[in-house]
């Protein structure tokens, strides 16, 4: 019978102030496990969850934190559009939710909300923890005011879910009695005129009109230039008229408020501020986020380090395992020697990923990350950054993208456009597995000063990393100009018990993207470079076969194994790959690579961890098929047929290492720094940059070591 | 006089402010005239201020403090 009932969708959008715990309620009602933050920005995308209802489908918005309907960066002109259909059509619904303890600033944003004439219900979250603070809220007498339901939750503690989802599949939003009388800011033949222009009904819709000339708007320059004159012709200042507007909502609410709320004042400091006496600290809340950050790097090394070698040697087993157990022949070489070692260069990654992932949310959840802003802002200004751009800088230590997505919640151009330029320099997990390999190979397992050489190493990898990313961002901040101010205000959050639940399933999340997006890049060249190893011109390719049968037949039997191994590299050396890797050569030389190095910079431009899998499918493919071993025992054993050197030398690693550092090798970096600064031009010079430093610095590591 | 010369611990209230483009910025974050404040931290090198308002806290650099005007 279900399916004869109409299959209209209704869409519900959810709106607050950042740090009110819309997206737990957005997470526990639709299921969806997004993000849930504590600091401005988490949300930084339309998120859109689904409940069902017999056979009702209400899909439920999640917009980013606001306190205003007048967006003052990226991600709150978001909000903006959806809520007056520019992005899509309008919601049917909105569900407001209310911070207890702030009601004052919730109901600037409400007034706003239910004055666009959209269905509201209002849900006041964390009335329990406001009660505790003396603030007793009416909320019998906030709905008779406002004329729309109100629902009770505690979004933390799963309380008051029931209650919305019931009003959402009843349908019981209610338009609101208009908050704010408009006759005293727009003078009324004003508001006449652009009623009859645009076939409006309300004076606040031709306030809107009006104000949101200015903001983004899809009218169209004409439109725009008449509404500016109007502006002008009735000497309406726009920014006066908003401060105006937001002077006389107060009054309104502040009476409003006199109605609803009884406050016994408590004197005694609550934890909150007893935490930020030491974390906010002018010297030891440094020390704090500096041990802090020494902390999580150390656990994520510690305990990354036997379920990566675990994988890794699990990996290997089952290469040689399939070698052994199929039968021989193409599809047998592809398994064990393309596809195998090409899935464990991805799977090796997922402990560190998890960890890193695991710690950031865990720091967002507990509402520490905006304390690193307050912190942060004077150390990052001199370089032409922000407070706020330590959340993308930071994140980039475990992935550039999410870094990059997160600069969306700095409101100046100039210092948002710095942030992203510079975040894909941050050591980014991906360039792990290739630091880990190289160090593994060339810098011994000592302790020097009770401090591992192998430690000192990365980490010197990791400072280098960050020094060049600040010294990016000042050269950058002389050649982008701006004139829009820079400022610093935001809301430090009250402390909280990280939700255990929330963070294991970022991690979860995290990893999974990771392996299903960065998998199928990883698995696809693992694959082609397979066949391009394997297979090359015939004439060449018959012409080596040949010789090699030959030779075979002439050879005694402790010779054939050398043979075995001279042939499979000649082989290899004349496939497409091997004629690409060569053709290349003599440009990275004098970096200190040779040919089979060559072809992993080629194919790990789409993205970096590919360097792993590449040189394991070539090196497994020059080898000894029967063997096990792994791939660090295999590089260290490579030697130059020429000079009978290691190929791995210190001077090459470090050259590596640094080229790794520098070069823009993602494709899903350049991806998202297009789609966040909406031109080709960025990601562009990006590229043509980074890779040019890249290739100097190696350059000089080499010269300088060898 | 302004917020910025306020010291750590003194509480004040908020008058008015200097004209500048934030002051929507200001209202919206519920700094209005009339409030009690109190300065609770100062970062170092002239860094920004923490403020304790109506049980929230608030950073603001000293830049934007200088906007606001107050009497102890």
């Amino acid at each position: 019978m279900e399916s004869v009932i109409s299959k209209k969708i209704t869409t519900i959008a959810i709106i607050g102030n950042p740090n009110v715990g819309k997206s737990s309620i957005f997470n526990q009602l639709t299921g969806l496990k997004q993000k849930v933050g504590n600091y401005p920005g988490i949300t930084v995308d339309k998120t859109v969850g689904t409940l069902k209802n017999k056979g009702r489908q209400y899909d439920i918005i999640d917009l980013p934190g606001t306190y205003s309907l007048y967006p003052k960066s990226e991600d709150e002109l978001i909000a903006h559009r959806i809520l007056s259909g520019k992005a899509s059509e309008k919601p049917d619904y909105i569900l407001m939710v209310l911070d207890a303890c702030n009601l004052e600033r919730s109901l600037l944003l409400a007034g706003q909300v239910m004055d666009l004439g959209i269905p509201v219900s209002l849900v006041l979250n964390m009335k329990d923890l406001a009660e505790k603070k003396g603030i007793k809220i009416n909320t019998f007498q906030l709905y008779k005011e406002t004329g729309v339901p109100i629902i009770l939750t505690d979004a933390r503690q799963n309380e008051g879910m029931d209650g919305i989802k019931a009003m959402i599949f009843e349908e019981k939003f209610g338009v609101a009695h208009s908050f704010l009388n408009l006759k005293n800011i727009l003078p009324e033949s004003l508001s006449e005129k652009i009623k009859q222009r645009y076939h409006l009904h309300t004076d606040f819709q031709a306030y809107q009109y009006l104000v949101f000339a200015s903001y983004d708007l899809k009218v169209t320059p004409t439109e725009k230039k008449w509404l500016l004159d109007m502006a002008t012709e009735y000497q309406c200042d726009i920014p006066a008229l908003q401060i105006a507007e937001t002077t006389a909502r107060y009054k309104e609410i502040n009476i409003l408020l006199d109605k609803i709320v009884t406050k016994t004042s408590t004197t005694k400091r609550d934890l909150t501020q007893q935490i930020d006496n030491l974390m906010m600290h002018p010297i030891l809340g440094y020390f704090f986020f500096l041990g802090l950050m020494l902390l999580i790097f150390q656990a994520i090394f510690a305990w990354a380090e036997w379920p990566m070698d675990l994988i890794d040697t699990g990996f290997a087993a089952i290469s040689g395992w399939i070698t052994e157990t199929l039968p021989a022949g193409v599809f047998n070489d592809l398994l064990a020697e393309g596809i195998v070692p090409g899935i464990g260069g991805v799977v090796i990654f997922i402990p560190q990923i998890a960890l890193l992932f695991g710690f950031l949310s865990f720091l967002e959840d507990t509402g520490y990350m905006s304390r690193v802003v307050y912190l942060m802002d004077r150390v990052m200004r001199p370089f032409g950054l922000h407070g706020k751009s330590v959340v993308p800088l930071i994140s980039g230590m475990a992935c550039a993208i999410p870094g990059i997505m997160a600069s969306r919640s700095i409101s100046n151009g100039k210092e948002r456009l710095i942030t992203i330029l510079v975040t894909p320099w941050m050591s980014c997990s991906a360039r792990l597995p290739v630091y880990i390999i190289l160090i593994g190979l060339t810098v011994p397992d000592d302790i020097f000063l009770g401090i591992n050489l192998q430690a000192i190493a990365l980490l010197s990898m990791y400072l280098l990393s960050t020094a060049a990313t600040l010294l990016a961002a000042l050269v950058l901040k002389g050649f982008i100009k701006s004139r829009e101010q820079s400022y610093l205000l935001t809301d430090l959050p009250v402390y909280r018990i990280p939700r255990w639940k929330a963070v294991l399933l970022t991690m979860y999340h995290k990893s999974k993207v990771f392996v299903l997006e960065a998998g199928k890049v990883i698995l696809s060249i693992s694959i082609v470079l397979w066949v391009l190893a394997s297979y090359g011109p015939s004439a060449n390719m018959d012409a080596i076969a040949q010789e090699r049968s030959l030779a075979m037949t002439a050879a005694s039997d402790t010779e054939i194994e050398e043979l075995e191994d001279y042939y499979s590299s000649k082989k290899l050396e004349n496939s497409y790959i091997g004629i690409v890797g060569k053709t290349i050569e003599p440009i990275i030389r004098p970096l200190g690579y040779d040919w089979k190095i060559g072809i992993a910079l080629i194919t790990s431009f789409a993205a970096r961890e590919v360097f792993v899998g590449t040189i394991a499918t070539i090196y497994s493919i020059g080898g000894d098929p029967d063997n096990e071993m792994t791939i660090r025992e295999k590089l260290d054993q490579e030697v130059d047929p020429v000079t009978g050197e290691k190929v791995f030398n210190t001077a090459t690693a470090f050259s590596l290492m640094v080229f790794y550092a520098f070069a823009m090798q993602c494709m899903s970096t350049l991806a998202i720094v297009y789609r966040e600064t909406k031109s080709w031009k960025w990601p562009i010079l990006q590229t043509v940059f980074m890779t040019a430093f890249a290739y100097l610095a190696a350059f000089i590591t080499y010269q300088i070591i060898s | 006089m302004t917020l910025d010369l306020l010291q750590v611990g003194q509480k004040a209230q908020l008058k008015s402010f200097i004209d500048s483009p934030l002051t929507l910025n200001f209202l919206e974050m519920g700094l209005t005239p009339g409030k009690n404040i109190e300065v609770i931290q100062k970062a170092p090198f002239n860094g920004p201020i923490a403020l304790l308002m109506d049980n929230q806290t608030i950073a603001i650099r000293v830049h934007e403090a200088k906007f606001l005007q107050v009497s102890l």
